[in-house]
């Protein structure tokens, strides 16, 4: 049921919500936890462009896979590179690909009106899912 | 409602829903509570449900369709999970959910239900409360 779990990360405090419930599930049959961020392509002189490089991103998920291997837990850390708003796309994809069990996923808390009007990647990642979706928020 | 709680309404997808939530309480040792909605209009005066005393027998249906469905899967596992208790209410499904995921650890849906159109890959139902629950929630798609 989770010998494959993708853990889909962002910069943001809800990160560590997502490890520890994967860290939770491949605990239960020992499986491995595929840490993922995407990291969108920015515009020049974009000003809503993620803040984050590249690099930071890859020691993001560097750093998380570390941690879980050293709790015990089997883990690799992987940085997609994507168009902008196509993040929920490619974690999809990349889920179908490992033939994960679980995607886990965190979203922003209600009342946040940016994910009413753009429609956050969490909610994406639920419609195109072909298998369950665990969103922590 | 501690534990796992999840959704029912009768559809093939909720099955996989209740299918995955049952594996899922066996694996952390932890009860489970099938939660299945009678869903009624809703008054456009007091925004409340409106329940009418016929809504006990629609109640009963859907009560004896999660125990149906909760014994059609448990026949399919091979360990049973601690406690199963089914919990059938009437209201407003999205609203009974989102009350529920306030005290469970964990809310379990499926991505569509019953009254959904074919080519809705997630109801609004499931986006809403996945927007609002207070716990995590797993969608369950159709076929896992």
């Amino acid at each position: 049921m989770y010998e494959r779990i993708v853990a889909a990360i962002d910069d943001s405090p809800r990160a560590e919500r997502v490890l520890a419930a994967a860290e939770e599930l491949a605990r239960l049959s020992t499986g491995e936890v595929f840490v993922l961020h995407v990291w969108e392509r920015q515009l020049p002189k974009d000003p809503t462009s993620p803040v984050m490089s590249c690099e930071d991103a890859q020691l993001m998920v560097k750093r998380a896979a570390e941690k879980l291997s050293e709790a015990g837990v089997r883990a690799s850390a992987e940085v997609a590179v994507n168009m902008r708003n196509h993040a929920a796309r490619e974690i999809t994809g990349y889920a179908r690909e490992l033939d994960a069990g679980v995607i886990v996923i965190g979203s922003r808390r209600r009342g946040d009106i940016t994910a009413l009007i753009a429609g956050s990647t969490a909610h994406k990642v639920v419609h195109n899912a072909d298998r369950p979706v665990i969103v922590v928020s | 409602m501690p534990g796992i709680v999840v959704g029912y309404d009768g559809s093939e997808n909720a099955e996989y829903a209740v299918r995955w939530a049952m594996e899922h309480a066996v694996a952390i040792h932890t009860p489970l509570t099938v939660l299945t909605v009678n869903e009624v209009a809703v008054n456009p005066y007091t925004g409340q449900p409106s329940a009418f005393s016929e809504d006990a027998i629609e109640m009963d249906k859907a009560r004896h369709a999660a125990e149906h469905v909760v014994a059609k899967v448990g026949d399919k596992l091979r360990r049973q999970p601690a406690a199963v208790t089914i919990n059938a209410i009437t209201g407003l499904a999205g609203e009974e959910l989102i009350t529920a995921s306030q005290h469970a650890d964990m809310l379990v849906i499926g991505s569509r239900g019953t009254r959904d159109f074919p080519a809705l890959r997630v109801s609004e139902m499931a986006a809403k409360v996945t927007h609002y629950a207070s716990c995590p929630v797993v969608i369950v798609p159709p076929a896992h």
